[in-house]
């Protein structure tokens, strides 16, 4: 059963054209994500359904009910701010009730939700402080509370974690999750980091140049990206040009024949690109030349030891590879070697070459 | 970095010359006046350098002084009233409005910094006199049989003050709303305000400050203003200012106009003091209010808490 639906949504900004047929819709209870890099639209969506930004064109019901030409303030949609926008002349307290206030609840009541609210982002205790006391975090989890305070039918997250550094970033990304998860409550957010997209949301919706390129569950994205700049912006991966041989055959300029995920809607002999995940490449001590692995031997150009993992850089004529190692015999090598490198057909696909898909 | 860090003494060092100018050009000057405010005077002698009260008891026993100053600071109240009153829908325009219309608003509220005070009260008296615009442009519509006088009265001399003045009350408000974040005033809209509670619950607190900022600037300017309520009041509504030049200037009484200038420096600095007294009980309850609520609160989550 849908419980948000944006359909056809279309606008522009002077003669610049911000959203094209941008049309989506979520159940009751979903997370989805809008993904993408600055200037894709997912702002501009997310303003849309806010109320901020009238579209051209198109329309945004939320059970059933359209919102067309309907202010912020009757939309009962909680909205938490990239900067939080908690209003510094007030307490945390009455930042956190404004919305009850303007809602002309009880004193009472009032006392009890904020309270309620307080305790679930775990801070009770700050009430009477001012914004501009607390920790960026804190200030987070105050802003999250008084967008949900108000018991919002949607509720819109514009990059949350965008002002945090990168250690509470982490910690904020598992809180904020359990949150969601608690109350349940239907969910856009709009962020620019794939990591933080495929960590909150039950499906994500890779925008680019205001349309929507991918709209699928995190690791369909990530494992079955549709087109080249999804594949790009969701994950590292390696980008080779090549010609279609059949569905499941592609010939790389330089590099030789390798064996692919089927793509029925590639035609044969077509450009295409093919793509390969940094780690999903591993190092073979031997080619094992058994048909079952892409195989390529190249020279080491770059070694990076991360900790986590290494990061290799092999060349084979103009072609480079990026592969990923996480197993410590890796180190063993050194700029200068020669390697084999492996990966499964099954882990490589193909796109339509970029200009045939536009 | 260290290397152009300046220590402590550098900086000192560098506070000396403004010292200096301030303590010459400003300080001496001041403490001067206050003392010659308590020298005699006889008209035929001259200054006597006898230091006592005489000149001060003299102003307070005075009904006329009592009046011009009473006036100064009422007309000075007015003013900074009215430059609240007109300024703030003015320095909304400036903030929202973008490219020539800016400028236009811009050079409009400038115009009569750069014009000299003189030439711009006299462009009043065109407007305003018995055969000016306004007298003629109402009689030739029939309204008015006879021309009104509409200069020499208090009502000009409010007129011709937030007219040179009301600039400093458009670009105090409007830097303070200018670092107002729209993101606040969306916050309050996507909680339930429309867009005028928004305004009330949002922009005008934080506009305050600069509106207070606006509010002493015209206040203190228009306490010492002389040349515009010299020319638009004419003789019957004088200002302190032009009193103290009066005894000064043209009787050459030097203690009598220096007791008037102080006794005008001492009532602007008591009205501010008053002023800002007034704002500091007003953010003290505010907080004493947000730390009552903050308790009950605070209380009543401890129980659901543990």
């Amino acid at each position: 059963m849908e419980y948000l639906h944006v359909a056809g949504l279309e606008h522009s900004y002077g003669s610049q054209r911000v959203l094209e047929n941008v049309s989506f819709s979520i159940r009751a209870g979903e997370r989805l994500c809008l993904l993408g890099p600055s200037g894709c639209g997912k702002t501009t969506t997310l303003q849309v359904l806010a109320g901020f930004v009238k579209p051209d064109r198109g329309q945004v019901t939320i059970k059933g009910e359209p919102l067309d030409g309907m202010p912020p303030e009757k939309r009962n949609i909680g909205i938490m701010f990239q900067n939080y926008a908690l209003f510094p002349h007030m307490s945390v307290f009455d930042n956190v009730a404004f919305g009850l206030r303007m809602r002309g609840l009880e004193k009472k009541e009032i006392t009890t939700r904020v309270g309620d609210a307080l305790t679930l982002v775990r801070l009770p205790h700050t009430a009477s402080k001012r914004p501009a006391q607390l920790s960026g975090g804190e200030q987070q989890r105050i802003a999250f509370a008084r967008a949900i305070v108000i018991r919002p039918r949607l509720l819109l997250l514009d990059e949350p974690f965008s002002n945090l550094d990168a250690r509470l970033r982490l910690e904020m990304r598992t809180e904020l999750l359990d949150l969601l998860r608690e109350l349940d409550v239907a969910t856009v957010m709009v962020t620019h980091d794939q990591e933080e997209a495929m960590a909150i949301a039950d499906r994500i919706a890779v925008m680019y140049k205001g349309r929507i390129e991918q709209i699928d569950i995190p690791n369909e994205v990530y494992s079955n990206p549709s087109s080249l700049f999804v594949a790009r912006f969701v994950g590292e991966t390696n980008v080779f040009d090549g010609r279609a041989m059949g569905h499941d055959k592609v010939m790389v300029d330089g590099l030789g024949e390798f064996s692919v995920r089927k793509n029925q809607s590639i035609a044969n002999n077509s450009k295409v690109k093919l793509l390969v995940r940094p780690e999903h490449i591993e190092l073979a001590e031997k080619a094992d030349m058994n048909g079952q692995w892409n195989t390529v031997e190249g020279t080491v150009e770059r070694l990076l030891f991360l900790g986590h993992r290494t990061e290799w850089v092999v060349r084979k004529g103009e072609a480079r590879f990026l592969v990923w190692q996480s197993q410590p015999h890796s180190l063993m090598r050194k700029v200068g070697d020669t390697v084999t490198l492996r990966w499964r057909p099954s882990d490589c696909f193909l796109v339509a070459s970029e200009h045939v898909n536009a | 970095m260290h290397k152009y860090a300046l220590s402590r003494r550098g900086w000192l060092l560098l506070l000396i010359p403004p010292l200096i100018v301030l303590g010459l050009l400003y300080l001496l000057p001041v403490f001067n006046l206050i003392r010659i405010s308590f020298v005699e005077y006889d008209p035929q002698v001259g200054i006597i350098p006898n230091y006592q009260l005489g000149n001060y008891v003299e102003l307070l026993g005075d009904g006329f002084y009592f009046e011009v100053l009473w006036r100064t600071i009422r007309l000075s109240l007015l003013t900074t009233l009215f430059c609240a009153l007109l300024g703030y829908p003015i320095a909304v325009y400036l903030i929202r409005s973008t490219g020539w219309r800016q400028t236009a608003m811009f050079i409009i509220l400038l115009m009569p910094l750069v014009t000299s005070v003189t030439v711009m009260s006299y462009g009043w008296l065109i407007l305003l006199g018995r055969n000016g615009v306004i007298n003629l442009t109402l009689a030739g519509l029939g309204i008015l049989d006879t021309p009104r006088q509409l200069m020499y009265n208090e009502t000009a001399i409010v007129v011709g003050l937030v007219h040179v003045l009301v600039v400093f009350m458009v670009i105090s408000i409007a830097a303070s709303l200018q670092s107002i974040d729209q993101s606040w005033i969306r916050a309050a809209r996507g909680l339930g305000a429309s867009p005028a509670t928004a305004f009330r619950t949002i922009t005008f607190p934080l506009s305050l400050p600069g509106l207070r900022t606006g509010a002493l600037l015209v206040f203190v300017l228009s306490m010492s203003a002389y040349a515009t309520p010299t020319l638009l009041g004419g003789t019957r509504h004088k200002f302190l200012s032009y009193l103290v030049y009066q005894q000064a200037i043209s009787l050459y009484n030097w203690p009598s106009g220096a007791a008037m200038a102080v006794v005008l420096l001492i009532s602007t600095t008591v009205l501010l003091f008053i002023s800002s007294l007034y704002a500091q009980i007003g953010a003290m309850r505010a907080n004493l209010r947000t730390s009552k609520t903050g308790t009950i609160s605070g209380s009543m989550n401890a129980g659901s808490e543990t």
